[in-house]
């Protein structure tokens, strides 16, 4: 019993079938890590977005800062008896206004910034996660077909061949 | 103006992201993968080098199998046949394991083949004298033989072929070669060797040819020409080389020289008319002989001591030899004149005087007193008389198997023997003449306490003694009878018997005296009796069981007539 199985575990089929669980374990795991790079690049997407909220949520901060600042113009010149569409009131506002809308394109541009940023980062991992699984791939059925070349290297005796007698010709 | 409400924001911000590591989790699900391939692989590779070895210790067994055997490549070498091996040529470990056995094996049974062939080359060549190029020629076609049908398998293996034989054709070749220059030494050893024998042998005729003289008168006396002769050992000697034979051969040269010179003269002493005056001329130094005068007065005083010796001892050798065929023709004559006396006793025994005249006839020249006393006993009549005296000598001698044809011609002429009682002295005389009846009648005589004398030692008038000696002498008549009856018959165990029974008192008839002379005879017929219950002493029952035995055919005719005749003989009642 020892020794049948011993004969069989030595059997180049068997070794075939070892080699090709191997192989596949190797895929598995590179699936594995593709799996989770995968996922990484889905949550930089996500921070990238929630990144992208707070700057937007800036901006808005950014106009109501700009109608509070012309509001004010309007009520001071107003309770002064200035007119406050004219004169320097008005470039008051005009001013509050430019340089409140420049803070306002900073924060989009940084809004965009960031998103691109982080599709750059989730693009990276889709990368790395398509790379490790075709190395994976690639190890898996360059193992198996090592091995398999190997046990087939082994060879045996051909039927076709003689005994004893051979080697001579008359 | 009243400040109008307006909404004031809360202060919520956006919240933070939690940080997940998802790369991590699958970095360590990986590894679990790569830890299960891992052992998956270890598995395989065990697999791999299991299988390995199993082929390769098949690969080994099959190579071994179909790699030519040492029989087969000695009879391809032996018939020209054309090598081809089919060897497997693929890249797998098994063909390649393979064809490495097939081609070690290959190279160990050629390796085999080459070294038997050589061996029988080196026995063939030391027998044919076969020369060493010869020889190098033929063992370099043996390894290249070898090598070159390997090399068409494997180069490397045919240079290891190479390498493993060529030592041994190197040694082969220098044993062969020191072999044979040893060999042609010994021959030329043998021819210079030959040579230096013939000159050796032509100096007695150089010696014997004396001074020569030339058509000018010059003289070439005998030393000038045996020095020539000693020189051309010198010229023979020189190729050889070696002083020692040299020196031996010359010392053989030297004393063949001086031989020669004795013989020559010790031949003229013996071939002079008067060989003791020849050899006083010598002594003298005044030899008439002119060529043993020349010879002697060249000799040096070496060889004129040796010659002189020689002649001495030729002489005293001449006279040897006379004495030496004096004593031969005395031996022969005498052993001539015992036959003679031989056939007269016969004569006597048969009582055939004409045949007894005749031998003493042919006496009459080769030993006259014998032939004078013989005539006398012939002529001195046919005596009837015995003296007791005379027979009791006689017997006495005769008891001791000392008596003499002296003693018994002695009585005769003196008329003390009667003619049929000196018949019965012949024959017991002419029966000691056979070496078996001497040893069985030693049994008897010690058995008799008779032992032999010198002189007359024993007591002519002793009773006992006298009885001693005729048992003894009855003993040695009853030997003479079953001789006579029974010529194979074996004289010591007839002795034995005799002696055996001689010893019991109570002999009956059939083992008495008379049926020992029959020996198996007797023991058939004592057998014969004991299965029939017949008394032996009983005739009548004896002669009638006999009848009755050849009747129921348990006897034949023959063996009827055996056992009546001895019982008859033996004196049956």
């Amino acid at each position: 019993m020892g020794a049948g199985l011993a004969a069989a575990m030595a059997s180049p089929g068997f070794g075939y079938a070892v080699s090709a669980a191997s192989s596949m374990s190797q895929m598995m795991g590179a699936r594995s890590q593709a799996r989770g790079l995968a996922a990484q690049a889905t949550m930089a997407r996500i921070q990238a977005k929630q990144e992208s909220l707070k700057y937007k949520a800036q901006g808005v901060q950014v106009m109501d800062n700009i109608l509070r600042t012309q509001a004010a113009i309007v009520a001071r010149a107003g309770s002064g008896g200035i007119d406050p569409f004219s004169g320097s009131a008005l470039r008051l506002a005009k001013y509050a206004a430019a340089k409140g809308v420049q803070e306002l394109y900073t924060v989009q541009d940084n809004e965009i910034i960031t998103m691109r940023g982080g599709e750059m980062q989730a693009a990276q991992y889709m990368q790395q996660a398509r790379s490790t699984m075709k190395a994976g791939m690639i190890g898996a059925f360059t193992s198996f077909g090592t091995t398999a070349y190997q046990f087939g290297l082994i060879g045996g005796p051909q039927s076709t061949l003689g005994t004893g007698t051979r080697g001579l010709a008359d | 103006m009243a400040e109008l409400p307006r909404y004031r924001p809360l202060g919520v911000s956006i919240g933070s992201m939690p940080s997940v590591n998802f790369i991590q989790t699958g970095a360590a699900e990986a590894q679990v993968y790569d830890n299960i391939s891992k052992g998956l692989n270890a598995i395989s590779e065990f697999v791999y080098e299991r299988a390995v070895a199993e082929a390769e210790i098949a690969a080994v067994k099959y190579g071994a199998e179909i790699a030519p055997s040492v029989k087969q490549l000695e009879e391809a070498s032996r018939t020209g046949v054309t090598f081809d091996p089919d060897l497997p040529d693929g890249f797998t470990i098994f063909d390649q394991k393979a064809r490495k056995t097939a081609i070690d094996v290959m190279q160990t049974n050629m390796e085999i083949a080459a070294r038997n062939e050589i061996s029988a080359l080196s026995i063939e060549a030391k027998d044919t004298d076969m020369s060493a190029d010869e020889f190098q020629l033929q063992l370099n076609a043996i390894i290249d033989g070898y090598s070159s049908a390997l090399g068409q398998v494997n180069p490397i293996a045919a240079v290891n072929l190479q390498a493993s034989i060529t030592p041994v054709a190197n040694s082969k070749l220098i044993t062969h070669a020191n072999a044979m220059a040893t060999k042609a030494e010994a021959q030329e050893k043998v021819a210079v060797s030959f040579g230096v024998d013939t000159i050796i042998n032509d100096i007695p005729d150089i010696v014997a040819a004396g001074n020569k003289v030339a058509e000018d008168e010059t003289v070439t006396t005998i030393d000038d020409s045996l020095n020539l002769e000693r020189q051309r050992i010198y010229a023979l000697a020189y190729g050889i080389e070696d002083e020692a034979f040299l020196s031996r051969r010359l010392e053989e040269f030297d004393k063949a020289v001086m031989e020669a010179k004795g013989q020559y003269v010790v031949d003229w002493i013996r071939d002079s008319d008067s060989p003791l005056d020849a050899m006083i001329q010598l002594t003298n130094g005044d030899i008439e002989d002119e060529n043993v005068a020349i010879l002697v007065s060249q000799m040096s005083p070496e060889q004129a001591e040796f010659a002189f010796g020689k002649a001495l001892s030729a002489l005293s050798d001449e006279q040897s030899v006379i004495a030496a065929d004096d004593a031969r023709d005395e031996k022969a004559r005498k052993e001539k004149v015992d036959g003679i006396k031989a056939d007269i006793i016969d004569a006597r025994i048969a009582g055939d005087p004409d045949a007894e005249l005749g031998f003493i006839e042919s006496l009459r020249e080769i030993d006259e007193d014998l032939y004078s006393t013989e005539l006398t006993v012939f002529y001195s009549g046919k005596n009837i008389f015995d003296n007791p005296d005379s027979i009791i000598l006689l017997d006495g001698m005769a008891a001791r198997g000392q008596l003499t044809e002296g003693m018994i011609v002695q009585q005769i002429t003196d008329r003390d023997l009667s003619t049929d009682t000196a018949r019965t002295y012949y024959t017991i005389l002419r029966s000691q003449r056979d070496s078996s009846h001497n040893k069985a009648m030693q049994l008897i005589r010690s058995e008799f306490n008779v032992s032999a004398v010198t002189g007359l030692a024993f007591n002519l008038n002793d009773p006992q003694d006298e009885n001693n000696n005729q048992k003894v002498i009855q003993a040695e008549l009853e030997l003479i009878e079953a001789k006579k009856a029974n010529a194979d018959l074996d004289a010591v165990a007839w002795a034995k018997a005799f002696i055996k029974d001689s010893r019991d008192e109570n002999v009956g008839l059939a083992e008495g005296a008379g049926l020992r002379i029959f020996g198996n005879e007797y023991k058939k017929l004592t057998t014969f009796l004991k299965r029939k219950g017949v008394d032996p002493e009983d005739r009548t029952q004896v002669l009638l069981a006999l009848d009755k035995a050849q009747q129921n055919g348990e006897i034949n005719t023959t063996e009827f007539s055996n056992l009546f005749n001895m019982y008859d003989v033996a004196g049956g009642k």
